[in-house]
């Protein structure tokens, strides 16, 4: 009986395995092979070139000049930066009709509402726009973290329950239900993460203003 | 091995950097952006996601500076970063439901640049962009970047056999696609996973 792939995949990376499937291998030529082929195709994955990311460091370093930390002759780039942030999280609300003119956070609608198709496009849109907020303030108010983080553990504790039923087994029902908890979560996410953003960019604009 | 490896990034970037030296902060970026940009492709795929993930990456890495404690490398650290960002996209739920079109080519199409490339390469990249997520991601930090399984069984809240398990279906994924011809009944490649 010839070795395992597992145990194969030891043996090239000189991990322990059994004494007698060691002595197998020492004495047969299709797992010594085996092993070779292993080692071959590492060597041929750590030998594909390095991919060459595109000119990203202006937006990179626009991004960092929002920055409070910000030393004095950088302090012109970060007044015109706090307004971009301001003008950035009104341009992102205005793609959420349920944020604008500082509207409250709307509860998502009843599940069966909504095909499951929409509510994943709307979570995905969420969580892009989510992602393209400015980084939270350096001086975070404690409640806006706490409901934060409580948001955020709850987003993760559906996104369990998803994952371990990516095959629908739950039935449309469940899946909908559950999909539209998490829009509606992210919905708050964004709620708390827009209006903190706001607060914190007008907050930034007037202090360097003020200099 | 990994590329970060070989990186060295001195100890006067950081510190300037940390004072917000834009010069510093730059020459950081510049060092590190192509490998955890390769990174960041070979486990998301995506050109897109894997862009706004390296600008994820560095403005952590450069608002943060202060939390690297020397302790190993900079660049070590850096990549432990990149791939944390990497798996917290491939966990959300919806990227399992992209549609399959839409990671394909990603990186035949890119990775090569015109005299670089190899047609041993180009299959290779093919058959690791087929692979399940979970199992490219695996096959990579293991077999090219040199994690554990117990350090993949952390990231992935899972355990060092799930681990190894996942690596064996990775590898019995690649055979197949590399090798079609390899088809006799020896059970060297039989993985019960
Ligand atoms: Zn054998």
């Amino acid at each position: 009986m010839h070795l395992r792939l597992e145990e194969l995949i030891s043996l090239r990376d000189r991990q322990p395995v059994d004494a007698a499937s060691a002595s197998h291998a020492a004495a047969c030529a299709q797992c010594t092979a085996g092993i070779r082929r292993l080692a071959a195709l590492r060597a041929d994955m750590r030998q594909l070139p390095g991919i060459a990311p595109p000119e990203l460091w202006p937006v990179i370093e626009a991004r960092l000049g929002v920055d409070s930390t910000a030393t004095p002759q950088r302090r012109w780039t970060s007044i015109a930066a706090a307004g971009s942030v301001v003008a950035l999280v009104l341009a992102l609300a205005a793609s959420f009709p349920q944020f604008q003119a500082g509207a409250p956070v709307t509860t998502a609608r009843a599940a069966g509402d909504v095909p499951l198709e929409k509510l994943v496009e709307r979570s995905q849109r969420l969580e892009t726009t989510l992602r393209q907020l400015p980084q939270r303030p350096a001086v975070e108010v404690a409640a806006n973290s706490v409901a934060i983080d409580a948001l955020q553990s709850r987003i993760q504790r559906l996104d369990v329950e998803l994952a371990s039923d990516e095959a629908g087994e739950s039935g449309q029902d469940r899946q909908q239900e559950l999909w539209s908890q998490r829009v509606s979560l992210l919905n708050s996410l964004f709620g708390v993460r827009y209006a903190e953003a706001v607060h914190a960019g007008y907050r930034a604009t007037q202090e360097e203003g003020s200099l | 091995m990994s590329t970060f490896l070989d990186i060295n990034v001195p100890g006067e970037w950081l510190q300037r950097a940390r004072a917000s030296d834009p010069v510093a902060q730059r020459s950081i970026y510049a060092a590190l952006a192509r490998p955890v940009y390769t990174l960041l492709r070979r486990l998301v795929l995506r050109p897109a996601v894997a862009e706004e993930l390296l600008q994820e990456v560095f403005l952590e890495v450069l608002r943060n500076l202060g939390a690297y404690t020397g302790a190993g490398s900079f660049a070590g650290w850096v990549r432990s970063i990149a791939v944390s960002k990497a798996l917290m996209h491939l966990r959300s739920p919806w990227h399992a439901r992209l549609l399959p079109g839409d990671c394909q080519g990603a990186i035949t199409a890119h990775a090569a640049p015109p005299g670089e490339g190899v047609d041993w390469g180009s299959d290779l990249e093919r058959a690791l962009n087929e692979l399940p997520d979970v199992s490219r991601s695996i096959v990579w930090l293991h077999d090219v970047e040199g994690y554990t399984h117990a350090e993949i069984a952390r990231l992935y809240e899972r355990t060092a056999s799930f681990s190894k398990s996942q690596l064996a279906r990775a590898h019995a994924a690649l055979r197949d696609a590399l090798e079609p011809k390899f088809g006799d009944p020896e059970c060297t490649f039989a993985s019960k996973n």
